[in-house]
């Protein structure tokens, strides 16, 4: 071999290199296939009966063991924003856990998932619902609405909020509420959500709420002392979910994801369920 | 046999040339534009080019029938030997004296270009005519062309008022993008910027291109006197886009109409139709 | 032959080596779908399968027609058929170089094929392969689907690419030279269906419109440049593909959060009673949540498009005096609405918010740092306004437009509950930031703050003028100052009947 054609092979080889590159990315022409339509997702499930009757589900959610006291998450007179509003008179406190005097826990959201075929859903009601914000804490602190109803967002505070849903189906609502907004700014949750989702306040970052919107009334929280009452259900199994932010210690989570529950016609199923510390990640 | 095949290797390549060189024009392989630059400057660099073109052509020609008479000559004469030469002194001061003499010519002939371009543009900036040919800023930056008119019927009466609306934002400004509108048939000032690295500003139907420094706020001459829309392009590296660093400079015999266009487009407040006159007067009073 | 000569000559042959790594553009999921796949396997598959079998691959789309995406569709009718090759009338011209297209044969019972090449001289479509029987009917309707988006992916890949990635995540080969410079967006990850600078309203997404401007003029101040110069045909084909790539991704990301139950808890371990969500989330609901997530994406992009969702303003913009000017100033650092909390008193953006621990919005973990951040984590800044830069177009209509539905996924909210007339006060304030200065006097002079508490200007002059005139124009005289002097404007004299509250900080 000398080195002329060592020479003449080295340069074929750089110039053939050059072209090895070619080919694909982005130059190339893809190829289509066409898909038509979307998959039916209804299941043929035969025949719907009319669900005949309604019933009533009451009970309580109750703590087994001390909850921990609430923390302070903005001292009276502390806050860092708008500190003439926001925790002018009386601290902020942390409302991720709320046990009532007999162990019972505030704010669990239990509700039924889908509507069962076959029953007969009331329609939503003309009165807005009303979700207010004082002191930098929004009232209520879990609400359930129907959706396609309206959702008033007021304000007694004197300083500007911004307001920010975030809901995983419906359109998502952020906008800034003006101070001493008494009409209420009109919103509403357009599409059934599955699950609970945050609402927050972009300008006061403890701000935090809960809403759920349900295409159907089979919804509620539960009280101060921890009970919950659910009337007009459509007599038969249903599966209901109960939720609490703190469930799994973060981000909120099922309590009970599953609760089979029969309701008689014209009748009342009781309900009591208990949940442990280590359920909320304590 | 052999030296009749590079005899003729070394005749033919020169012939291809000066084939080329010739229906190049006619192929449109010859200057953009159409071979005709677009300002009164660009036809003179032109000019200049094609004289040393001519130039060149009979040196080459000249040189390359040499050569091949001489491959051709030697060709044929298979026994006779190189013989040796000690030079000659006299021909090689002929072949140092006539180049020189033709370089000093070109080299004189083409300082008035330069000067004009690259001199006397930057002269006298603070005569009173002068900053009132002022049509944009233009700041480059990575990868587009960010243009900026001062409001339409704004003049320029000092060099100070020139540098003052290059300093700052100004009321009535029109901002526009990759797009630049230049005057036809008048000289046109434009100050170059750059908002981060070396870019230049080449507009190859203008014969104009200018380097884009960081920092500093370079004035560029020209008059066009060509109607029509001219390529406007990169020439200095400046990252990955570099390649696509476009845009496109009209020349439009009423540049103010123009101006004024953009500036309604400018103002859209989404009710008004553009151009319609406001219920009041929004604050332009136009000098 | 030297060790030298062979090392030299086998260096020159590297280029074959590196010129080998032929780029396969390939679609990347979500790095949650491998997270996922640690825990369930069957529901990281299901993913995968189901965004390849809809959507397909950079080199191998799906036209799925569920998605509202203009796939570009040439109708037509058969003339005759022999094997694979079919005589057709075309009602409109494909464009030349047509191939690799889908082909639908007939309504009735519609056949699936692909087309190879199409020669408009003899009008013969040669089809590659075909669903079914070979033979069709003269007279069988025959649609030809998918040019524009073929269009939209090639121009995609070779304008776009680079930055925003092969799968639309932010995150191509120079994205990363950006994100060297701290504080510049980076690269729009379409994924979250989510664009900053639109013209539709709080909660919709982007229109087209939209997006072609964005194309088109650029981002001033930021990364992304301006394609003036490109056609139209060219805009609207990428137009397409990156809502294509956006609803992709929005698939994807509904199907995660569907089977967020499934993943890993914080500390690694799988979800209690696993298996039965799994049967329940992963197989018996996935076909349902698939179809739900793709038709609400369907509908979101569907709804972007409707000119009732378009911010237009009710009133034409109020006429831009001082009076207004003041007025602007004033709503902007009240505490009804906060403007001057993220944006400065001065309108620099470096309002008290930034110095403060923001929370992650999702998650309402603090972040580490302290700062304001977009929907994507980035820190961002809130908008210098003395800068003179308005990424989302400086027209009163844009302006008007930020203030009322605010920047999406940004900290920006909008103001819609504000009057019409406030908010075009606020617009005209915030034009002439950049211009006059961020800060009024008592004589309602508008100037750049700095060391004076006020404009500097000629005390002897009456007060008389009664109009509310505007700033004059520099041009007619000498107005060679630094930015930080104040601005000496002897014409300006307006009725001081409006009394701008003082310039000074309000706490």
């Amino acid at each position: 071999m000398t080195i002329r054609s060592l020479t003449i092979a080295a340069l074929a080889g750089t110039s053939l290199g050059l072209f090895a590159g070619c080919g694909g990315g982005a130059s190339a022409t893809p190829t289509i296939t066409y898909k038509a339509g979307g998959d039916s997702s209804k299941k043929n499930d035969g025949p719907v009966t009319n669900i005949d009757g309604t019933g009533v589900l009451s009970g309580t959610i109750k703590l087994v063991g001390t909850a921990p006291a609430p923390s302070v998450i903005v001292a009276r007179g502390a806050a860092k924003r708008d500190a003439t509003v926001c925790g002018a008179d009386a601290a902020i406190i942390d409302q991720s856990l709320q046990v009532g005097p007999g162990n019972g826990i505030a704010n669990v959201f239990v509700y039924i998932d889908k509507a069962p075929p076959g029953a007969t859903i009331p329609a939503a009601p003309a009165e807005p619902a009303v979700f207010d914000q004082k002191g930098c804490v929004f009232i209520p602190h879990a609400l359930v609405v129907r959706s396609e109803q309206t959702v008033l967002i007021k304000s007694q505070d004197a300083a500007g909020h911004n307001t920010k849903t975030n809901p995983r189906r419906s359109q998502p609502f952020d906008s800034t509420i003006p101070a001493n907004e008494r009409g209420g700014v009109a919103m509403t949750y357009n599409k059934h959500e599955k699950l609970p989702f945050l609402v927050i306040c972009s300008m006061h970052t403890w701000m935090k709420a809960y809403h759920l919107a349900l295409d159907h009334p089979w919804g509620t929280i539960t009280k101060a002392d921890g009970s919950f009452e659910l009337k007009g259900l459509p007599a038969s199994t249903l599966t209901l979910r109960v939720w609490h932010e703190k469930a799994g210690g973060s981000a909120g989570g099922f309590l009970q994801r599953s609760l089979e529950v029969t309701i008689p016609k014209d009748g009342t199923v009781s309900k009591d369920l208990e949940f442990k510390l280590s359920d909320f990640g304590l | 046999m052999s030296r009749i095949f590079w005899c003729l290797f070394f005749t033919v390549w020169p012939i291809v040339a000066i084939v080329v060189c010739a229906i190049a024009p006619a192929m449109d392989w010859a200057f953009p534009g159409n071979r005709e630059a677009a300002t009164p400057l660009g036809q003179r660099i032109d000019d200049l080019f094609y004289l040393i073109l001519g130039i060149v052509t009979v040196t080459f020609i000249a040189t390359m029938g040499a050569l091949a008479y001489v491959l051709w000559k030697g060709s044929k004469n298979e026994d006779e030997k190189g013989w040796f030469s000690h030079g000659s002194h006299n021909l090689e001061v002929i072949w140092t004296i006539v180049p020189a003499g033709v370089l000093l010519f070109i080299a004189l002939y083409q300082i008035d270009v330069w000067a004009i371009y690259r001199v006397r543009a930057h002269e006298n900036l603070e005569d009173t005519a002068r900053p009132s040919h002022l049509v944009a800023e233009v700041t480059a930056r990575q990868f587009e062309w960010r243009i900026r008119y001062p409001a339409p019927g704004t003049k320029f009466k000092t060099y100070k008022q020139l540098k003052a609306w290059l300093a700052r934002p100004h009321a009535g400004d029109i901002y526009a993008v990759n797009k630049l509108f230049v005057p036809l048939n008048r000289e046109t000032l434009i100050y170059l910027k750059s908002a981060d690295v070396q870019h230049s500003f080449f507009v190859p139907d203008l014969r104009v291109k200018q380097d884009a420094m960081p920092g500093q706020s370079i004035d560029i001459w020209f008059t066009v006197n060509k109607a029509g829309k001219f390529n406007l392009t990169c020439a200095e590296l400046c990252g990955w886009g570099h390649y696509k660093m476009r845009g496109e400079v009209e020349a439009v015999e009423d540049l103010q109409a123009r101006l004024i266009e953009l500036k309604n487009l400018q103002d859209y407040d989404g009710v008004t139709p553009p151009g319609a006159a406001p219920a009041e007067a929004s604050g332009e009073a136009t000098p | 032959m030297t060790p030298r000569h062979l090392i030299l000559s086998l260096t020159a042959l590297w280029p074959l080596v590196v010129g080998c790594a032929d780029y396969q553009a390939e679609f990347v999921n979500d790095q949650r779908v491998e997270q996922l796949a640690t825990t369930s396997e069957i529901a990281a598959d299901n993913i995968r399968n189901g965004l390849a079998e809809h959507f397909g691959s950079p080199n191998a789309l799906v036209a799925w027609d569920v998605l509202p995406v203009d796939f570009g569709e040439i109708t037509g009718t058969v003339l005759s058929a022999s094997d694979n090759s079919l005589r057709v009338s075309l009602d409109t011209d494909p464009p030349a170089g047509l191939s690799q297209v889908a082909v639908v044969l007939g309504t009735e019972t519609p056949r699936n094929a692909t087309a190879a090449a199409y020669d408009a001289a003899t009008r013969t479509l040669t089809l590659v392969q075909q669903d079914g029987d070979a033979t069709t009917a003269p007279g069988t309707s025959i649609r030809l689907i998918g040019h524009n988006l073929q269009a939209g992916r090639r121009l995609y890949m070779q304008h776009c690419m680079h930055c925003h990635g092969v799968t639309g995540d932010g995150n191509g080969p120079t994205a990363r030279y950006i994100a060297n410079h701290r504080l510049n967006p980076l690269p729009r990850d379409y994924r979250r269906g989510l664009f900053k600078f639109t013209s539709t309203k709080n909660g919709i997404r982007a229109s087209r419109d939209d997006l072609r401007r964005t194309i088109k003029q650029g981002l001033a101040g930021t990364y992304m440049p301006s394609f003036l110069m490109m056609k139209v045909e060219e805009v609207d084909a990428i137009v397409e593909y990156i809502r294509f790539l956006a609803m992709r991704g929005e698939v994807e990301r509904k199907l995660l959060d569907h089977l967020k139950p499934l993943m890993p808890r914080a500390d690694g371990t799988p979800p209690g009673d696993l298996k039965a969500l799994e049967k329940e989330l992963a197989v018996d609901g996935f076909a349902e949540a698939f179809a739900d997530a793709t038709s609400l994406v369907a509908e979101t992009w569907t709804k972007a498009e409707e000119t009732t969702n378009l911010v237009t303003p009710t009133m034409p913009r109020v006429p831009d005096t001082v009076a207004s000017r003041i007025k602007g100033r004033n709503l902007f650092i009240s505490t009804k609405i906060n403007c001057a909390k993220c944006h400065g008193e001065g309108g620099r953006g470096n309002g008290g918010f930034l110095n403060e621990i923001q929370k992650n919005r999702e998650t309402q973990q603090n972040y580490p740092t302290p700062g304001l951040r977009d929907d994507w984590h980035n820190m961002i800044r809130p908008r210098n306004l003395t800068a003179d830069i308005f990424r989302g177009g400086r027209r009163p209509l844009d302006v008007f437009r930020r203030v009322t539905a605010g920047v999406k996924a940004t900290p920006m909210a909008g103001f819609a509950a504000l009057p019409s007339e406030d908010r075009w006060h606020i617009v005209n304030y915030v034009l002439s930031i950049p211009i006059d200065g961020a800060f009024f006097d008592e004589h309602g002079h508008q100037y750049h703050g700095g060391d004076n508490p006020h404009a500097a200007h000629d005390h002897s002059h009456p007060h008389a003028k009664p109009a509310d005139k505007p700033a004059d124009k520099p041009a007619d005289k000498p107005a060679d100052k630094p930015a930080d002097k104040p601005a000496d404007k002897p014409a300006d004299k307006p009725a001081t009947a409006t009394k701008p509250e003082p310039a000074k900080d309000k706490k």
